[in-house]
Parts: C-alpha cells; structure tokens; sequence
C-alpha cells in the first residue's frame, strides 16, 4: 500500500533523484486528505452539494480517463453511458427498492454492458470513425430515453426521493445528513482514484498506454487490440455507472434533456476536465473535475454574479480551446514542467556560483514563466564551455 | 393506391428538399476534413449563427431575404476564417486536436447566439406563398427555390473546384500538402479558405433553414450530425459523395419517418451511418490513402 502510493504520487510530480519525498509527495498527500475536511471548512450546505457534484465528477471523469487518456480513444458516449447507469439505479430504486449495496455493482455493470454493446462495432474503426460512431450510438441511447416512454416516462424523466441504505445509526439521508452523504461519495471518489492508479501501474494499464502510443506495434507483439480496446471501455463504462448511482441519489432526478447526462454538453465538459487537469496526469481528472465545479463559483463570489450560465459556457468553451492549443498536458502538466524548471535552475544556478537568494528568485521565476528565464541548454552549453 | 402513390412522391418531394441543406453543411465538413484531416464539428454552430445572422438583417423587408442570406454567409465566413487563423491552422499536425478545439467552440459559438438573441425560437416566412398542386402532391414555391438555390450552389462548387485556379490548388492540397507547398500554393491560405467556404456554406444553408422551420440557439447542432452523417456515408473528403450521400440520407429518413415511427427520424439516419462506416470505413466514395492514414 505505501509503495503503490509512492509509486503513484512519484508518477504525478515525475521522478526526481533526491528529497522528492518530502518535496512532492508528502504535500500531494496531504492535499489529497484536504477534502475530508470540507463539511467543516464550506460555510454553506450548497457549497457542500457542489462538492458531492464534484465527487460524483471525479468518479464519471476518472473513467473516461482510462478509455480517452490512456488507451487513447476518443469516446463521445461516455456520459451517455452515466446516463445509463443512473437510469439503471432509478428503475431499480423505483420498481424494486434495491439497497445500495446491490444498485452500485448492477449499474457499473449494466454501463459496462452498454460500452461493450457500443465497443463491439465500434472498435471495428479507430480515430475519428472511433468518436463519431459512439457519438451516433449516444444519440440513439438519447432518442430510446426519449422514446421507450413506458420505461423511462419519456422526457419527464424519472424522480426518485431515496437515499442510500443507512449503515447501523449511520443514516445518508441528503436533506438531514449531507455530510454523511458527501463522505461516502467522497468514499467511492478515493476508490475510483484508486482503482485508476491500479489499472495505470498494473500490465493491462500498460498495455493500454502500448495501444494508445502505437496500435500497430503493440499489435505486432501479440497484444490483441480489439480484446483491450473493449476491456478498457468496459472499465471506464463501469466506473460511470457506479457514478450514476450517487447522481440519482444526490439529483433524485434523471432524464434525457439538454443538461442531462445525454446531452452533448456534458460530453464536451468532462472532455474539458480531463483536458484541463492533465491528460498525462493520474490526478488530471480530479483537478479537472474542481476546477469545472468551483471554478465559476469562484469567479461568481469575486465578481457578484458575473458569470450566467451562458457567459460560464463560453468561458469553458475558450478554456478547452485554450487548453489543447497551448498547455496540452493540463494544470497537472503545467505544474510538473513548472516544477522540474525550479529544481534545474536551482540546481545550475547553485553550480554557477550565484547566491542562494538570486537562485531561489530565479528558481521560482522559472517554475511560474518558464519563458522567462534564459534557455537552460544554452547555460549548460555556456558552462561545458568555460 | 392512388392516395399511396401521391404520398410517396410528397415524401420524395420533402426528401429532395432537405437533401439540398444536407449537402450544403456536408460539404462544408468534407473537404475541411480533406484538406485538413480535421474534424471541424463546430460547423452547427456556425449554421445557427447564419440563421440568426440572416433574421437580423432580413429585419422585417428591410434588406430583403435574397440580400440578408448572401450576407450572413459572407459574415460567418469571415468569422470561420479568423477562427482558422487564430486556432485550427495550430492544430494541422494533431487534426485530433484540431477536433477538441472544434468542441469547446460550439460551447462559444452557441452562447455567444444566446447572449446575443436570446434562447427564444424565431421564424422567416416564406419569401415566395404560392403551392403548386400537382396530382396532391403539394410543392411550394419556396421549397422548389430552395432546391433550385442549393442545386446552384453546388453545381458552381463542383464547376468552381474543376476549373478555377483556387479550385485546383485546393484538389492539389488533398492529394499532398508538401508537395503542393513545393509547386508554390499558399497551402496556408488555400486551407484557409476551405474554412471560409464551410463556414459561408453552412451559414448560408442556415439562413435558407430559418425561411422553412422554427430556429432557435440549439439548432444547428442536429443539422450538424446529419451533415456529419452525410459526409461520412459519402466518404470523409469526397465531395461527389457527400452530393450521392445526402439524397439517399435525405430519402431514407424522409421515407423511414414517414411510413414508421416519426420520433425515431434521427435514429434511422444514425443507424444507416453505423452501417455503412461498418461495412465500408472509408464510406461509399471515400478514397483510400490519406483517409486511411486519418483512420488508423
């Protein structure tokens, strides 16, 4: 357990040869515990609702993590298959009262089923063919929502006030107990950083990022593509499935509309998340995921009420434009990159003689504009030089 | 029978009129997608823009209809172009990129419509209130001007491609980028311009769509899909093919809709692409080669 978890924060911050421990690990953990604070620390029990909002994204993100980041596809039917699983979760609380215990394993595996329905003709293409078959099949998943009135109840969608089965005296109920309701959230949120962290370090992660790097190479060792490609979509599809039992839980409502699960809205906003946070990063969908959630809270409580919803979407919109054309790696990325070019010009301006307090400044300016400080390489050329 | 009959041929009279937008916006996509490799789905949005565009200046008669849709196409194609230079001509390398950069601005482009006009729906009616009868097939005048218009459009795009020297460079684009860079095309201004014509086309088929239905912010996104539809049942890059595409498109969910469920209209369009991209990736024109390159 202490190794995976070394191994997995060494893998946020890169590899450094000395005191990375203390450096980056330590403090990554540390932020990481930050959040089991957050019924005392949000003044409000609507900033709270944000958080569980947050979590259930981390969960839905932390999914399509696997299938667009590491494996490399590019599936637009990824909330669509949260959709699925919170629909899942809605008839089964409906019809039959299902506990918890037995809603979060049928949904993960009934969104598991639909990407692997969805997978099978799918992974027949790869690229391009790839995104806009499955954005085709969620279009369709959308239509038979839409359609399927009997089952669904049609655009009116599906309200179910229940709350997850209580634990002995521990009760999750979101109108009395939100903080409990948000720590087994918050609880299924660790686990699903977790499992992303196993997967990653495991042989089948790896064979994922081998599909995701070269299809044909990793083809020509053995590896049967088709077979990990569908795995890997599995997976992901599991992880929103789980996640569309808290939605329903915490919404107490699902339909197919335009704000909805189904919408292409937000297909393109965890696409943003991920994007924002770092594709490279196994952290990128968490951070990704409190920036989309908090982030126009923020601007709001700053700028009283600035950003409508509309003016919010054209901010992320720019953001996710943004992001691809100039910090492909994320927020996750940036501080990595940010964080080596402080250790470097630390380390060389030390080597050069100059004081400690000039390095610290030059350090620090290198790690926020890593633009502004003299080209490295060329210092080192200077050096070997003289 | 007679009754069967005359409804046949109404649908294949509303079949031929949607065609012609279909093939307005996918023709747009696909030879973006065949200069580029880039997936440019924001292309709805732009359509939407020309709606609203095409509504503020038509402005009640005061410029008149023929007027305000030239001019919104000119508009939004002027806006495409920027766009291009600004994003998308950063992304050639990753046209996967280019595809993200795509999807963040119809987050934009559609609240920018918003903001602008407001989410409430608008409509243009038509220019031309005759309806011919023919045997109870009931044709309006207006539908056969769209038609005709479309059919224009796209005779002088396929002249225009053939014969001008614009044409030719952008043909030479598609085949080799380097290699036409070599003979001394301005690639980067050829490409640019593909994003200018998408850009006008779509805003012009959206201005033709607000004479003919209800418009509102989120439109153009399902005209999008169909235009996506289209382009790829074609054959991403090949513009005969997204002409052949649009009609059988246009027919299948025309006919589909009007002898089974109407509410599964879009469905049979999407299930008739998932068909064809199966059977045959490159769709039924697609050429092999850079297509396959994007594919793999």
């Amino acid at each position: 357990m202490t190794t995976a978890l070394a191994r997995f924060t060494g893998n946020i911050t890169g590899r450094y040869p000395a005191g990375d421990l203390l450096a980056i690990r330590l403090p990554i953990a540390l932020l990481l515990c930050l959040p089991l604070l957050a019924p005392q620390l949000l003044p409000s029990s609507r900033l709270l609702s944000l958080a569980i909002t947050a979590a259930i994204y981390v969960i839905v993100a932390n999914g399509l993590h696997i299938i667009f980041s590491y494996t490399g596809q590019l599936s637009l039917a990824h909330t669509t298959l949260w959709g699925l699983g919170a629909y899942t979760a809605a008839l089964l609380i409906d019809h039959y009262s299902w506990p918890t215990i037995a809603l979060i394993p049928s949904a993960g595996l009934v969104a598991a089923a639909g990407a692997v329905a969805i997978g099978i003709p799918a992974f027949r293409t790869a690229g391009f063919s790839f995104a806009i078959i499955t954005f085709a099949f969620a279009e369709i998943m959308r239509l038979v929502a839409n359609n399927w009135t009997g089952l669904t109840q049609g655009s009116i969608g599906i309200t179910v006030f229940a709350a997850p089965s209580s634990l002995g005296s521990i009760s999750f109920d979101t109108f009395d107990n939100l903080p409990n309701f948000y720590y087994l959230t918050l609880g299924f949120a660790y686990v699903s950083i977790l499992g992303v962290v196993l997967i990653r370090q495991s042989r089948l992660g790896k064979t994922f990022v081998a599909i995701r790097e070269n299809q044909e190479l990793a083809r020509s060792v053995g590896i049967n593509v088709y077979a990990h490609k569908l795995t890997a979509f599995a997976l992901s599809g599991f992880f929103a499935g789980v996640a569309g039992v808290f939605f329903v839980y915490h919404q107490k409502h699902i339909e197919p509309g335009p704000i909805s699960p189904f919408s292409a809205f937000f297909t393109i906003q965890f696409l943003l998340m991920i994007l924002i946070g770092g594709r490279s990063s196994m952290l990128g969908p968490v951070l990704g995921a409190l920036v989309v959630v908090f982030g126009p809270e923020l601007v709001n409580t700053v700028f009283s009420d600035a950003l409508t919803p509309a003016r919010t979407q054209i901010v992320f919109g720019s953001l996710l434009a943004l992001s691809v054309l100039t910090a492909p790696n994320g927020i996750a990325g940036q501080t990595r990159e940010g964080f080596r070019a402080v250790v470097t010009t630390l380390r060389h301006s030390r080597a050069r003689g100059r004081s400690w307090p000039v390095s610290a400044l030059l350090a620090l300016g290198s790690g926020f504009v890593p633009w502004a400080v003299p080209d490295r390489t060329l210092d080192d050329r200077e050096r070997e030089a003289s | 029978m007679e009754q069967e009959l005359t409804q046949f041929f109404q649908q294949l009279f509303n079949a031929l009129r949607i065609s012609g937008v279909y093939a307005l916006v996918a023709l747009g996509i696909t030879v973006i997608f065949g200069l580029t490799g880039i997936v440019k789905f924001s292309i709805g949005e732009l359509l939407t823009l020309g709606a609203f565009l095409t509504f503020s200046f038509w402005d009640n008669d005061r410029v008149i209809f023929f007027l305000a849709v030239p001019l919104a196409a000119l508009c939004v194609g002027m806006l495409a172009l920027l766009l291009e230079r600004a994003a998308f001509r950063h992304t050639l390398e990753q046209p996967i990129n280019g595809f993200i950069v795509s999807l963040g601005l119809i987050l934009v482009l559609q609240n920018v419509v918003i903001e602008a006009w407001g989410d409430e729906a608008r409509a243009i009616p038509p220019v031309f209130t005759t309806i011919w009868e023919v045997g109870g097939v009931r044709m309006p005048a207006h539908d056969w001007f769209v038609i005709a218009l479309t059919a224009a459009l796209i005779a002088t795009l396929f002249g225009g491609l053939r014969f001008t020297k614009y044409g030719r460079a952008v043909r030479a684009c598609a085949e080799d980028r380097e290699a036409a860079a070599l003979m001394g095309i301005p690639v980067d201004w050829v490409i640019a311009g593909t994003f200018a014509l998408g850009g006008a086309l779509a805003a012009t088929a959206g201005g033709l769509l607000a004479s003919m239905q209800i418009v509102h912010a989120y439109f153009g996104a399902q005209y999008l899909l169909k235009g996506f539809a289209v382009a790829l049942v074609g054959g991403l890059g090949s513009i005969e093919g997204a002409v052949v595409a649009a009609l059988i498109v246009g027919t299948t969910e025309t006919m589909a809709a009007g002898y089974l469920a109407t509410e599964w209209r879009d469905a049979y369009t999407f299930a008739l692409m998932i068909l064809v991209l199966l059977i045959r990736p490159t769709g039924l024109f697609g050429s092999t080669g850079r297509l396959q390159q994007t594919l793999q």
